[in-house]
C-alpha cells in the first residue's frame, strides 16, 4: 500500500512510541545495575564510578570518590592526597561499575540454577516430543477400538486450569518422596494432551502416500513412524519443542512448590529467593535480572524463527 | 475380534501407551481424585474425613474465606485482556505495513515472549516502587501525588495489570502479526480500486478477518489473567494483599496449610469461573470461530 508523508511519519511515531514501551524498563534495569548502591535512586540515567572525572576550579580532573555524604561527595583529586567535599554535581564520568554483577553472581549460584534449568527443561522437551508424536501417530493414523473416545478426552482435559491437577499430583509426589527432587518437576512435564493435539493436526496434513509405499514395502508402523513421518515433521517438532522449552525453562508456579532445596532450585524460582531476601537493593536486584535474562535474549536472537512458529503453531492451528 | 483387528488395536495402543501412562497418573486422575478431594477434610497428616459439600459451602458463604473478594481480584485482572490485545494490535498493524527497521522492530515487541516472567517482575516491581520508581518519578514531574503501586489496595492490582500487559502484549503481538500476513492482499486491492480507505479497509476487511485470532487470544487471555499467579508473588514477595486472587488462595489453603480438600474445592470453583467466562466468548464469536 502506498503511504503519504503524514501516515509515514505517524507511524514512524507509533512505532518508536512502543519501541519505548518495550525498551525502557529494560534500559532503567540496566542502568540501575551498573550503580553503586548509594546512586542507586539519584535518578540519573548515566551511573556515577569510584573513579569518575568531575568539574574542579573549572577545570576537568580524574577523582576517586571516598564517600557519599547526601547530597554531596568527598572526593580525592588524582595523584594528589588532597579531600574535598563537592556537590554530586560535579561529578560527571559515566563509566558502569559491575560490581553489582560480582554480587548477584556470588550470592545466587546462577552457573547451578541454570544447569538445573537445563536438566529439567531437556527432560520435559524430549519426553514431550516422544510422547506426544507417539500418541499424534496413533490418534491420525491408526484404527482401534475407543481411538475416538479417548481424543476426545484428550480434547475435554485441554480446559481445566493448572491447579486442578496440582493440588492431587503433590499428594502422589509427596506420598512417592518425590517432593523436592528433579523428578517431581519432570515427571507430570512428560505428557501432554495440548502437544499431543497439535501434533495430530499436523500429522493429518501429511499425504498418506508416502506412507503407503513404505507400508507396501513391507515397513513396520514402528518404522513408518520413525522413517516417514517423523522426518516429515521437522518444522512441526522443531516449533513444539521450542515452545515446550520455553514454557518449562519460565515456568515458576509448579518448580516453586515441588522445588525447596536451594541446590535443586530452577532459574526463576532461585531468583525469586533472592528477591525475596535481597528486597529493595536495587542494584543488584537488576543485576541478577539481567544475568537470567541475557540467555533467553540470546537464544531468541538465534532462534527467532522458530520461536515465532512455536507460538504461531500453538495459537492458530490449535 | 480377527486376529487382524486385534493386532491392530494391539499396535494403536502401543503408540499411545506412553502418552497414557502420563495422562492418566497427570492428568485423568488428578481431575477424579481431586474431585472426590474435595469433598473431604484432609491436611495430608491424618486421614481423610467426608464432609459433604462442607467446603464449598464454607468458600461461598462464610465471610471470613474473603472468597468473594479473592474472586473479584481475579475478575479485576480481566482487564489485561483487552488491554493487552490492543497494544498487540497496534504493534502487529504496524508491523504489517513493513515500515523501514521492519527487522529491529519485530525483535523488540516479539522478545518479552521469551523471558521469564521472575525477573520482568523484579524489574516492574522496581519500576513501581513509591520512593524511587521511575512511574512515581514521572507522576511526580507531572505534578501529581506519588502512589504506593505495590501496597496500596487500590493501585496493587493495576500495577501488576500494567506488567502483566507489557509481557502479555508480545505473545499476542506474534499471533495477530501471523494472521495479518495471511489475509491475502488481493482483497486489499479489490477495496481500494471500490474506493475505501484506509480506515475502511482496516475496520471492514482487517478487523473481521482477524476473528479466529481475535477469540483464540481472548480465551488464552482470559485463562491466562485468571490463572496470574508469578507476577503477583514476586512483585510482593508473597503478601498478595490487595491482589489476592483465587490461584493465591488455592496456593495458600494446599501448600501452606495443607488443606487439600478445601483448595481443591476452591480449584474447581476457579474452574466453572473460567469455564463460564471462555463459554461466553466462544459463544459470541461462534461464526468467526469457525476456522478449525
Amino acid at each position: 500500500m502506498k503511504r503519504g508523508p503524514l501516515a509515514s511519519s505517524v507511524m514512524t511515531l507509533l512505532l518508536v512510541a512502543l519501541s519505548a514501551w518495550y525498551l525502557l524498563p529494560f534500559a532503567w534495569a540496566l542502568v540501575t545495575s551498573v550503580k553503586h548502591p548509594g546512586m542507586v535512586f539519584d535518578g540519573r540515567w548515566l551511573p556515577y564510578v569510584r573513579s569518575a572525572t568531575a568539574i574542579i576550579d573549572g577545570e576537568e580532573r580524574a577523582v576517586r570518590i571516598v564517600e557519599e555524604r547526601g547530597e554531596r561527595f568527598l572526593i580525592r583529586l588524582g595523584g594528589t592526597d588532597e579531600l574535598r567535599e563537592v556537590p554530586r554535581e560535579v561529578v560527571e564520568s559515566v563509566a558502569p561499575n559491575w560490581r553489582n554483577y560480582a554480587d548477584a553472581w556470588t550470592i545466587v549460584p546462577f552457573g547451578r540454577y541454570f544447569l538445573n534449568s537445563v536438566l529439567i527443561s531437556l527432560c520435559i522437551t524430549i519426553g514431550q516430543l516422544v510422547t506426544c508424536s507417539l500418541g499424534a501417530y496413533a490418534f491420525s493414523r491408526l484404527q482401534f477400538p475407543g481411538r475416538d473416545g479417548l481424543f476426545l478426552l484428550y480434547l475435554a482435559t485441554l480446559m481445566i486450569p493448572g491447579p486442578v491437577l496440582t493440588v492431587p499430583i503433590y499428594v502422589l509426589l509427596r506420598e512417592y518422596h518425590l517432593l523436592n527432587s528433579y523428578q517431581g518437576v519432570i515427571l507430570p512435564g512428560l505428557f501432554s494432551a495440548y502437544g499431543t493435539f497439535l501434533l495430530r493436526q499436523f500429522f493429518l496434513t501429511i499425504p498418506k502416500d508416502l506412507e503407503d509405499a513404505a507400508l507396501i514395502d513391507g515397513a513396520g508402523r514402528l518404522r513408518v513412524y520413525l522413517r516417514v513421518m517423523l522426518p516429515l515433521s521437522g518444522p512441526a517438532l522443531a516449533a513444539l519443542a521450542t515452545f515446550v522449552f520455553i514454557g518449562s525453562w519460565n515456568d515458576y508456579y509448579w518448580p516453586s512448590i515441588v522445588l525447596t532445596d536451594p541446590d535443586r532450585l530452577t532459574l526463576p524460582v532461585g531468583l525469586a529467593h533472592f528477591n525475596d531476601i535481597y528486597v529493595f537493593e536495587y542494584g543488584r536486584l537488576m543485576a541478577g535480572s539481567m544475568i537470567s535474562v541475557a540467555p533467553a535474549i540470546l537464544i531468541y536472537l538465534m532462534f527467532q524463527r522458530f520461536i515465532t512458529r512455536g507460538v504461531v503453531m500453538s495459537g492458530l492451528k490449535g | 475380534m480377527t486376529g487382524r483387528s486385534f493386532r491392530r488395536s494391539v499396535t494403536g495402543y502401543a503408540f499411545l501407551l506412553p502418552g497414557l501412562v502420563g495422562f492418566t497418573l497427570f492428568t485423568l486422575g488428578p481431575i477424579l481424585f481431586s474431585l472426590v478431594m474435595s469433598f473431604f477434610d484432609w491436611n495430608l497428616f491424618s486421614g481423610p474425613v467426608f464432609v459433604d459439600a462442607a467446603n464449598f459451602d464454607a468458600i461461598l458463604s462464610s465471610p471470613g474465606t474473603k472468597f468473594w473478594s479473592f474472586a473479584g481480584n481475579s475478575l479485576f485482572f480481566l482487564a489485561i485482556v483487552p488491554l493487552q490485545m490492543a497494544v498487540a494490535l497496534a504493534a502487529a498493524s504496524l508491523l504489517n505495513e513493513d515500515p523501514k527497521g521492519a527487522v529491529m522492530y519485530k525483535v523488540i515487541f516479539f522478545i518479552p515472549v521469551v523471558l521469564s516472567v521472575v525477573p520482568v517482575a523484579m524489574i516492574w516491581a522496581y519500576l513501581l516502587d513509591t520512593e524511587h520508581g521511575v512511574l512515581n518519578g514521572l507522576i511526580g514531574a507531572l505534578g501529581g501525588e506519588r502512589i504506593a503501586w505495590l501496597f496500596d489496595p487500590a493501585w496493587i492490582k493495576p500495577g501488576i495489570a500494567l506488567m502483566a500487559v507489557w509481557q502479555g502484549s508480545a505473545f499476542s503481538t506474534i499471533v495477530y502479526f501471523a494472521a495479518l500476513q495471511g489475509i491475502p492482499d488481493q482483497l486489499y486491492e479489490v477495496a481500494t480500486l471500490d474506493g475505501a480507505g484506509r480506515w475502511n479497509k482496516f475496520l471492514n476487511i482487517t478487523l473481521p478477518l482477524l476473528g479466529p485470532a481475535h477469540v483464540f487470544l481472548a480465551v488464552t487471555g482470559v485463562i491466562g489473567a485468571l490463572q496470574l499467579f508469578a507476577p503477583i508473588m514476586v512483585m510482593t514477595h508473597g503478601n498478595a494483599g490487595g491482589a489476592h486472587n483465587l490461584i493465591v488462595e488455592v496456593y495458600t489453603k494446599a501448600y501452606q496449610e495443607f488443606r487439600m480438600g478445601y483448595a481443591s474445592a476452591l480449584a474447581w470453583i476457579l474452574f466453572l469461573v473460567i469455564f463460564i467466562i471462555s463459554s461466553i466468548y466462544w459463544k459470541f464469536h461462534r461464526r468467526s470461530a469457525d476456522y478449525a
